[in-house]
C-alpha cells in the first residue's frame, strides 16, 4: 500500500476542470506495476493518488484516507473487485464513492453494474479514456470540487 | 321224441316266419348302417390325417419362428452391448476433450488477461514519457 503525494492538479484539455484541491482516488490492482502506472498517469492529471494491491486492505485504506473515486481491477488476490464495491458501498462513509471497475474480461460489465459500480473499463484502455472516465464520474458525484 | 303236429304248424307258421323276419331285419338294418359308418370313418380318417399334416407345419413353423426370433434377441443384446461399449468410450472421450477444452479456456483467459494488462503498462509508460517529454521542453 503505497501513497503517492499529491501533485498540483493540470486540468485535462477540454471538457472538465479540475478542482483546486485535487481529489483523492484510490487505486486498487493485484499488479503492482499497474497500481504504480495507473497512479503516476493519474497524479499526471493533478488527481492525489494512493494505492491498494491486497483485497484485505481495501476498505481500511478507503476508510482512512475518504477517496473521492475508487479505480480498482474486478480480479484481486484474495478477493473480487465486484464483492469489494458492494462492501465500500455498505459503510455509510463510503456509500456515496464512485467505483470504477476496470477488467481484462468484458463479461462482467453486467456484473459491474449490478454491484453498484459507476463504470467499468475493459483492459487495455487508453490512458484518455481512463481519464475522461475517472473525470466523469468524478464530476456526478460532485467530486471533483 | 315226436313231435305232435301241433308243433310242426305252429314251427311253419310261426316261429319259422318270425325267424326269417327278424334275421331278415337284422341284415336290413346291417346292410343299411355299415357305408355310413365307413364314410364317416374314412371322413374322420381323412380329417385326421390333413389336420396332423397342418399341425406338423404348423409345428414347423413354430419352431423356425422360435429360431429366428431367438437369433435375433441374441443378436439385439450383442448389438446392444456393442452400442454400450460404444458409447461408454465416447462419453470418456468427450469428457476428456471438455477437460481439455476448459484447461485451453483458462489458459487462454489468464494470456489475455496478462496481455491486456501490459498492454496497459506500455499505455501508461507512453503516457509518462509523453508527460515528461513535455515537462522537459
Amino acid at each position: 500500500m503505497t501513497t503517492l503525494p499529491a501533485a498540483q492538479p493540470v486540468p485535462p484539455p477540454g471538457v472538465l476542470t479540475l478542482p483546486a484541491a485535487p481529489p483523492t482516488i484510490l487505486v486498487v490492482d493485484d499488479d503492482p506495476d499497474i497500481a504504480y502506472l495507473l497512479g503516476q498517469v493519474l497524479e499526471g492529471a493533478g488527481y492525489r493518488v494512493t494505492t491498494a494491491v491486497h483485497a484485505s486492505e481495501v476498505l481500511a485504506h478507503a476508510l482512512r484516507e475518504r477517496p473521492s473515486l475508487v479505480l480498482m481491477d474486478v480480479i484481486l488476490d484474495g478477493g473480487d473487485g465486484i464483492a469489494l464495491t458492494q462492501l465500500l458501498h455498505e459503510q455509510s462513509e463510503l456509500a456515496l464513492v464512485p467505483v470504477l471497475l476496470i477488467s481484462a474480461r468484458a463479461h462482467v460489465t453486467a456484473a459491474i453494474s449490478a454491484a453498484g459500480a459507476q463504470g467499468g473499463l475493459d483492459k487495455p484502455f487508453p490512458i484518455a479514456t481512463l481519464l475522461r472516465h475517472v473525470a466523469s464520474a468524478l464530476h456526478r458525484s460532485g467530486g471533483s470540487r | 321224441m315226436h313231435l305232435g303236429a301241433e308243433w310242426y304248424i305252429f314251427l311253419l307258421e310261426v316261429v319259422w316266419p318270425l325267424a326269417v323276419f327278424i334275421i331278415g331285419a337284422i341284415a336290413m338294418h346291417r346292410s343299411g348302417m355299415l357305408p355310413q359308418q365307413q364314410r364317416l370313418e374314412g371322413l374322420l380318417k381323412d380329417t385326421i390325417a390333413a389336420q396332423t399334416e397342418q399341425l406338423e407345419l404348423r409345428i414347423l413353423r413354430e419352431r423356425t419362428l422360435e429360431d429366428r426370433l431367438r437369433g435375433m434377441e441374441e443378436d439385439a443384446r450383442t448389438r446392444t452391448r456393442e452400442y454400450d461399449e460404444h458409447l461408454a468410450q465416447k462419453s470418456l472421450a468427450l469428457d476428456a476433450l471438455q477437460l481439455a477444452l476448459a484447461r485451453e479456456q483458462a489458459e487462454s483467459a489468464r494470456l489475455r488477461s496478462l496481455v491486456a494488462d501490459n498492454q496497459l503498462k506500455l499505455s501508461a509508460l507512453i503516457e509518462l514519457t509523453k508527460k515528461k517529454d513535455e515537462v522537459n521542453v
